[in-house]
């Protein structure tokens, strides 16, 4: 390796293990003085890059699981949640309790608001889900299907402050949309939901609140029309 | 019973281990804290649901930032969300970081860099792979890599300058 070689790779690859690198850095006083002040500027990068991990990030990530029910346990869903369960009494985390106390405290809209920020699979999840799996979600909560509802691509019943509640996805011209059906809630007024680049509405509706959050509020309130009529509660 | 526990304590030594790493690369690819922590807990969902295909523990920091990697592309495809930008105001404001003007001059030239420049850049030098291992983690040829690499110290180096 050659002077040349040595300083463009030294340029790409400063933290380069080759042998053949190496051995010229030892030889060559040149190089190894252009190797060293690079070196002080590829410290100074590493640190850049280093950005405070949430002191919290293993145990939510132990603890998560628990934070996802699933409506129909069945093969390799329930060893996961089995395992999950283990997991969390394993490593009942801080921020599991702080998720717990600031849940009674918070109000409903924004209590949803993060709740959805933290669903990631609301967003991610491809497949659709099954007539057998809406009907359990429907029925967990009280309500019964009794038309149309269209592609759903997620759905899961939840607590949001104390409400039992269902979350399912839309999927509207490829869009999803975000529909909570909370029961038993008693915000009387519609209200406009607003969390980063998600937008909302949240509805009274016969049984409690329904909220629709996607990226944009054109036409919700014309799915939350069709929703109440394909919706019975019982 | 036993199969169960043997394998929540290799995934919990792979979130001991990789947590850190996996949430930081994370952050340099989508730019927000928020974000980044929720692709680390559906990567590390993903991972176990799917430990069962990691064959070497060796190859588990390959594995996962390939699952972020893809993660994150399925975010874009679904939700298209508009956070491009690195959010250097919540870095700072999470304190336990180098305050130094040249780390806030380089964060925020990290943050202006385009995403195939620093992608790479954050292969290296969070995950310490090789050009190689960069090419082949990201479908891209070695002298590919080793252009983005050197174009990503330029841009940096110049906005350590001040010539940028």
């Amino acid at each position: 390796m050659n002077c040349q070689q040595f300083q463009q790779r030294c340029t790409l690859e400063p933290a380069c293990q080759e042998p053949a690198f190496l051995a010229h850095q030892q030889t060559c006083p040149n190089c190894a003085h252009f190797a060293q002040e690079l070196a002080q500027f590829e410290a100074s990068l590493h640190t850049a890059l280093q950005i405070t991990v949430p002191a919290d990030l293993t145990k939510r990530i132990l603890a998560q699981p628990a934070n996802q029910p699933t409506i129909t346990p069945s093969g390799r869903r329930f060893h996961w949640q089995l395992a999950a369960s283990l997991l969390l009494a394993m490593s009942l985390s801080l921020s599991g309790l702080w998720w717990w106390s600031s849940s009674h405290t918070q109000p409903l809209e924004q209590q949803l608001m993060l709740y959805l920020a933290q669903e990631p699979k609301a967003f991610l999840t491809t497949q659709q889900v099954s007539l057998t799996e809406l009907h359990q979600m429907f029925n967990a909560i009280g309500a019964k299907l009794v038309g149309e509802i269209g592609t759903v691509s997620f759905c899961k019943v939840l607590k949001l402050n104390g409400y039992t509640s269902a979350h399912l996805v839309l999927v509207e011209n490829n869009q999803p949309i975000n529909i909570l059906l909370i029961r038993n809630s008693s915000i009387r007024q519609a209200e406009k939901l607003s969390y980063k680049n998600l937008q909302g509405i949240l509805l009274p509706i016969q049984q409690g609140n329904i909220a629709l959050v996607a990226t944009s509020t054109e036409s919700l309130q014309e799915i939350a029309l069709r929703l109440q009529r394909v919706i019975k509660w019982i | 019973m036993e199969e169960i526990k043997q394998r929540q304590s290799r995934f919990i030594n792979l979130v001991n281990l990789l947590a850190t790493d996996v949430f930081r690369y994370a952050f340099w690819l989508c730019g927000d804290r928020e974000i980044a922590a929720d692709l680390v807990q559906e990567t590390f969902t993903r991972a176990w649901e799917a430990l069962h295909q990691l064959i070497d523990d060796k190859a588990a920091k390959n594995w996962l930032f390939t699952i972020v990697r893809r993660e994150n592309a399925r975010r874009y495809e679904r939700y298209q969300p508009d956070q491009e930008r690195v959010e250097l105001d919540e870095i700072a404001a999470n304190g336990n970081y180098d305050t130094s003007t040249e780390a806030f001059v380089l964060r925020r030239a990290l943050a202006k860099l385009p995403q195939i420049y620093r992608e790479p850049l954050v292969l290296q030098v969070i995950g310490g792979y090789s050009i190689e291992e960069i090419a082949q983690q990201l479908g891209l040829s070695t002298g590919a890599v080793m252009t983005r690499l050197h174009r990503a110290r330029q841009k940096l180096r110049h906005a350590l300058q001040g010539t940028e």
